[in-house]
């Protein structure tokens, strides 16, 4: 039979016209260390082909030599390796990457080269590596997963990160609000994005490709209001672009639908510039908040399933045409077209025009189309109810044996002829691409002419239009689009006029494929050369069956057993016929089986995009109080508490941190320490009713508080545990100014505004955070009058006149302070605080007036021995949520007599005063050098064997100077009737530590030294 | 201890004193899209209650109604924000607003009613140029479209991390209010992330 003429004429890759790419502008790249030329308007996988490069990767699992099979987001082999150094970018798809100048790309999953890759080994291995091969084989002896996994993982898998991770890359986010958005700038996206525009409604239209048009720009056989589609696409984007309120997004991937019309989208604003330049981030997250949504996807074309199909060379029919029509480049020059349905004629009809010569394989035994009559006209060879059973090469497709089939393609009936080729396009009908539509739990239906799933119902306020809603061709999808558009208008409560779609001429195309899900070889089953569903992940017709055969019958288990439709691609190509050959196998019907869930993302996002800008200092906030400049100066070292960033010692010249708190400790004793303490929690409390609501929030009594004096409290969550403790001070009949721990201000806020707004509206208060106007120093020690009389207070601060617990207002240095006569050490102390913008000379004020009293700021670390010297709790350190007072031993602070607050009700249950529930105790170690870790667990039996019985674990543990030992808190169970008892402390090296366990106050236990 | 910092003037500071101006040009070769500036010349109360403050909101701040939801009033220098049913923020001239504060509680005596000084413990910031809203954008999931939220409006939001209170003043122009320590954040961040359109923080 002659098919193809004797002598093949010279191959034209590069068309001399045509196509969207600009001859004018050749660019000049480089793949696998060959520098190629292509044109700007080329994408990667176009400017290869141009080249003739063809094989262009290794696959997954078998290394099997792999070319170009599509043109766009669905392309599962031509996965690259895009740049340099750490801006290398692996498993792009080289249909999706556009050229520039000087683009570096490698190929993947390949050692040492493309073309002589060692991993092909596997590939003759094969028949040890079958579906669930990981599963099966790896797994025992158990010990050596770490090893086999590890040698895998390398020789099966996709591409490699940049070496350095530190992504230098500028990556940015936004949010966005639309009316309508649209998905895809196809025919039908277009036409919903004209009419949405059209009526005044603020649209946004986002398309993946660099131009608008989608699969218009690929054919060379329509038109449009009687010119190219090109030039009628152009107007409408001119029209577009026009309006203010419509927002276009060319190279923009909407990856993401999630609840409430919320879609996530990608724009890759600078991939495909030769400079970036660096005020523009490369890729853009939108974070678009949409009230309507159009989906516009399109569909991608199934690939057969038969025996070879895998080889360089095998392209999707559509993508033939892309290349063609697009970008000027034939791929082939003797092209076997397969199909079974009447898209392949198209493309024996465009390969024609384009100088090569092209044979028509089709499944079915009758066609009546009117296409088939133009290839004939045209003088192509068509071969209906034949199959190619058999595609062969090496490193690109060489040869086809071509078989007489049975109706349903089930059987072959005569022997092959063969037939010289270097192109097989193959055409297996169209699926919908209904990611988005399922991944915002959208319902689909099995269209049994259409062979394809396709939505039936929304979940979200959307619609779908054009392909990716089954409706194909041109003219229909653009009624589609229109359709959508209006009804999306519509539903925003806009006008959506009255537009008429474009006149198109189109050929007419039947759009039904032929169910032929697996293609026969004339073999027995399983037998004869590969036949691929998933190329990207290496798995055959054969995999998915013998997967029905040891048990799996969920589709869902099938997928991760046979990994059929996971990695990058997330089966674009391989869904639809993985799912028709397992039904077959299940002896079900497709929609039956259903579909794997459609998850986020559709193609790959990049997780520089995702984080944005939420790097280096802008990953969070750091908080710094106004007195932040002169620790800074004083050689401070600083802790995180929160976000705030406080000085935690100010280790001088030669001081190890040791010895900085240690001389920080003992100067707060015996002459003056100066504490930063400005981001303590402060919450100024208003109202007639402020009294009874701190009666209501603390466990203790307020209700009787004089004005002007101050109030230990300890509040409690309604579980009975402890939630925070501060001072509070009465100011006023019906104010009160509150203070929280720092790292539980914002919660305590939030807590005491809940029960304000939800179980006590009737309560008269309100509540303001105070915490940043005031900054505040806290002097300590019995030098501390002293000192504030050198710097100009103008009260006296003689105890009868200021007591412990009181505040008054005053000035200092003619600057207005409030002072609180409060004490987290235990000696005499003074919170003094100042509007925030003096809080820096009150600093320095303080500082330079104790300069002859041995003034000595010190910073969480001093502050935290020395309270602990004292016994005094921290919320969070002592506390973990799950203690009480009683716990703690501070029953004296929870009343007896009032009729209720929060926690009371828990603390009456049993199990509250279980004598075994972990108590607090002080802990002194026998060695007093020696200072336990904290968080390490006490035991009361040394020799027992292990696991050993916990008696609790260790809060807080210091050196104190102070005491002239080490002194540590615990939270023991039972640990009151311990008291007088020895606990042992097991370290991690066997190490022993022995420990007396005694009241929880180590210095000062009768308070003699509050008032100095 | 001798100072360290010779920035640090006495009496007061606000809340970014001693911080850098900063420029980035527009590539385009325009203005800046974005200007910012700490408006140091506005003092903060915060002011709770329900309608019965308004004769005394009225006699301190020459207010003639509270404003409704979303929505500041703006009296000469004075803006009164709504941030909630029964919360206002009074942005008044620096330096009188203890004095206000007096007044309103007297005012106010005898109607449950709060006013808090926060002058300090807010940072206002002034922040305009052709490209505010998309740079807000980028931070704040608010609807910022000229129409949505036009001159007149404010919100409670989150700018990135910092939690922000804006009000539009005008169509490229805003005033920003966020607590003083997130301040020098949101500020960094204004500042990159109009690094697209040109920046220029001023001090």
């Amino acid at each position: 039979m002659g098919f193809f003429s004797k002598t093949p004429a010279p191959q034209i890759v590069r068309l001399a016209t045509g196509g969207r790419v600009n001859r004018t502008k050749p660019l000049t790249f480089t793949f696998d260390g060959k520098t190629c030329q292509g044109f700007a308007g080329d994408t990667l996988a176009s400017a290869l082909l141009a080249n003739n490069i063809h094989l262009v990767g290794r696959s997954f699992k078998y290394h099997r030599p792999r070319g170009i099979m599509a043109a766009g987001a669905e392309e599962p082999n031509a996965l690259v390796r895009v740049g340099r150094g750490n801006l290398a970018e692996p498993n792009l798809r080289a249909s999706q990457v556009e050229l520039y100048d000087g683009l570096y790309a490698e190929s993947q999953n390949r050692f040492p080269s493309l073309k002589a890759d060692v991993g092909a080994v596997n590939s003759l291995m094969s028949r040890f590596f079958p579906a669930g091969f990981y599963y099966k084989t790896f797994m025992w002896p158990a010990s050596m997963w770490m090893t086999y996994e590890h040698v895998i993982r390398r020789a099966a898998g996709l591409g490699r990160v940049a070496d350095d991770h530190d992504d230098p890359d500028r990556y940015e986010k936004t949010n966005a609000h639309c009316d309508i958005l649209i998905a895809g700038g196809g025919a039908a996206g277009l036409m919903a994005a004209l009419a949405a525009a059209r009526s005044g409604a603020r649209v946004i239209l986002a398309d993946e490709q660099n131009e608008f048009g989608g699969w218009m720009l690929a054919e060379g056989d329509v038109t449009i209001e009687g010119g190219s589609p090109a030039d009628w696409v152009a107007g409408i984007i001119a029209e577009l672009a026009a309006m203010p309120d419509v927002t276009l997004l060319p190279r923009t991937t909407v990856f993401g639908y999630m609840d409430h019309n919320y879609l996530t989208l990608t724009e890759r604003v600078t991939d495909h510039l030769a400079v970036r330049p660096s005020h523009l981030p490369r890729q853009r997250m939108w974070k678009v908040r949409a009230r309507q949504v159009v989906l516009a996807q399109g569909a991608h074309e199934r690939p057969l399933v038969f025996s070879g199909n895998d080889l360089p060379g095998v392209m999707l029919s559509g993508a033939v045409r892309t290349f063609i029509n697009r970008y000027g480049v034939v791929p082939g020059n003797r092209c076997v077209v397969f199909t079974n349905n009447d898209d392949g004629y198209r493309t024996a009809l465009s390969l024609q025009q384009g100088g090569a010569e092209a044979v028509i394989v089709d499944l079915r035994h009758e066609v009546r189309s009117a296409l088939i009559k133009m290839a004939k006209e045209a003088g192509i060879c068509i071969m209906t109810g034949h199959a190619v059973t058999i595609a062969s090469g090496t490193q690109r497709i060489a040869r086809v044996e071509i078989s007489p089939v049975n109706e349903d393609a089930t059987r072959v009936l005569d022997d092959p002829v063969h037939m010289d080729c270097d192109l097989l396009a193959m055409s297996g009908g169209l699926s919908p691409a209904v990611h988005l539509h399922s991944q915002a739990r959208g319902k689909l239906a099995w269209d049994e002419e259409l062979l394809c799933f396709k939505p039936k119902s929304v979940h979200e306020a959307c619609f779908n239009a054009g392909a990716c809603n089954g409706v194909f061709g041109l003219a229909k999808a653009m009624a589609d689009g229109l359709k959508a558009g209006a009804a999306a208008v519509r539903a925003c409560g806009l006008d959506a006029g009255d537009h008429l779609p474009p006149v198109v001429t189109a050929p007419p195309q039947n759009w039904r494929p032929m169910p032929a899900w697996k293609i026969p070889n004339g073999q027995p089953e399983g037998e004869g050369p590969k036949a691929f569903v998933d190329f990207q992940n290496d798995v055959t017709a054969s995999d998915v069956k013998l997967a029905v055969r040891e048990g799996y019958q969920s589709v869902e288990h099938v997928k991760r057993y046979t990994t059929l439709g996971m990695a990058t691609d997330q089966g674009k190509t391989s869904n639809i016929n993985g799912l028709a050959i397992l039904a077959d196998a299940l002896g079900d019907e497709i929609p039956n089986v259903g579909t794997t869930t459609f998850r986020m993302p559709y193609t790959p996002a990049n997780f520089g995009a995702i984080a944005g800008r939420d790097i280096g200092n802008l990953f969070d906030p750091t908080r710094l109080t106004r007195m932040d400049d002169w620790h800074r100066a004083h050689g401070a070292t600083f802790e995180h508490v929160g976000q705030w960033m406080r000085a935690w010692y100010y280790p001088q010249t030669g001081e190890s941190m040791q010895e900085a708190v240690n001389r920080e400790v003992l100067a707060a004793r015996t002459t003056a320490g100066l504490l930063d303490a400005s981001t303590l929690g402060k919450i100024d409390i208003q109202g007639p009713d402020a009294a009874e609501f701190l009666n209501r929030i603390y466990t203790n009594g307020w209700l009787k508080l004089g004005i002007g004096k101050c109030r230990y409290g300890l509040m409690l969550k309604d579980d009975g545990m402890v939630m925070d403790d501060g001072v509070t001070t009465r100011l006023g009949e019906n104010h009160f100014h509150m203070t929280t721990t720092t790292g539980g201000a914002a919660g305590v806020l939030d807590w005491l505004e809940e029960w304000q707004q939800t179980e006590w509206p009737d309560l008269k208060v309100y509540l303001t955070s105070v915490t940043e106007e005031w900054s505040v120093a806290t002097l300590s020690g019995p030098n501390a009058s002293k000192i504030l009389k050198a710097a100009g207070i103008d009260i006296s601060l003689d105890p009868a006149d200021f007591p412990f617990m009181s505040m008054q207002d005053a000035h200092i240095a003619g600057l207005p302070v409030r002072i609180f006569r409060i004490s987290f050490t235990g000696e005499l102390s003074f919170e003094i605080n100042i509007r925030a913008r003096h809080g820096l000379a009150l600093w320095q004020l303080l500082m330079n007036a104790g300069r002859d009293h041995g003034i000595t700021p010190y910073g969480t670390e001093a502050m935290h021995v020395l309270r602990a010297e004292k016994g005094f709790i921290i919320v969070g350190q002592e506390t973990d949520g799950s203690v009480t007072p009683h716990d703690l031993g501070m029953d004296w602070i929870v009343s007896k007599t009032k009729p209720d607050f929060i926690g009371k009700r828990a603390l009456a249950r049993a199990s509250m005063s279980d004598d075994n529930r972990k108590q607090l105790v002080g802990l002194v170690t026998r060695d007093r050098k020696r200072v336990i870790p904290e968080g390490a667990h006490a035991v009361l039996e040394p020799n027992q064997p292990m696991p050993m019985e916990m008696l609790g674990q260790v809060t807080s543990s210091y050196y104190s100077p102070n005491v002239g030992g080490s002194i540590a808190m615990a939270m023991l169970k039972g640990g009151r009737s311990l008291k007088g008892g020895t606990v042992y402390l097991p370290m991690l090296d066997g190490d022993m530590i022995e420990a007396d366990v005694v009241d929880p106050i180590f210095f000062d236990p009768n308070g003699d030294r509050i008032n100095g | 201890m001798a100072d360290a910092s010779p920035q640090i003037r006495l009496p007061g500071r606000n809340a970014l004193s001693g911080r850098p101006a900063i420029t980035h040009a527009n590539q385009d070769g325009g203005k800046p899209g974005l200007v910012i500036e700490e408006l140091v010349h506005l003092g903060k109360l915060n002011i709770r209650g329900a309608a019965d403050i308004l004769p005394g909101i009225t006699a301190q701040t020459g207010c003639q109604s509270l404003p409704e939801n979303n929505r500041f009033v703006t009296i000469g220098e004075r803006h009164l924000a709504w941030l909630g049913p029964d919360e206002y923020l009074l942005l008044c001239e620096a330096g009188r607003e203890d004095e206000i504060q007096t007044r309103l509680r007297q005012d106010f005596e005898g109607i449950h009613a709060a006013v808090t000084n926060v002058t300090d413990g807010l940072c206002a910031l002034g922040i305009r140029g052709g490209s505010v809203r998309k740079v807000l954008a980028k931070g704040c999931a608010l609807d910022l479209h000229e129409e949505v939220f036009a001159a007149g409006q404010c919100a409670q939001s989150l700018l990135s991390h910092a939690g922000i209170t804006l009000l539009a003043t005008g169509e490229t122009r805003f005033v920003l209010v966020c607590r003083t320590s997130f301040a020098p954040y949101v500020v960094d961040w204004l500042v990159d992330a109009a690094l697209e359109y040109g920046v220029s923080y001023r001090t």
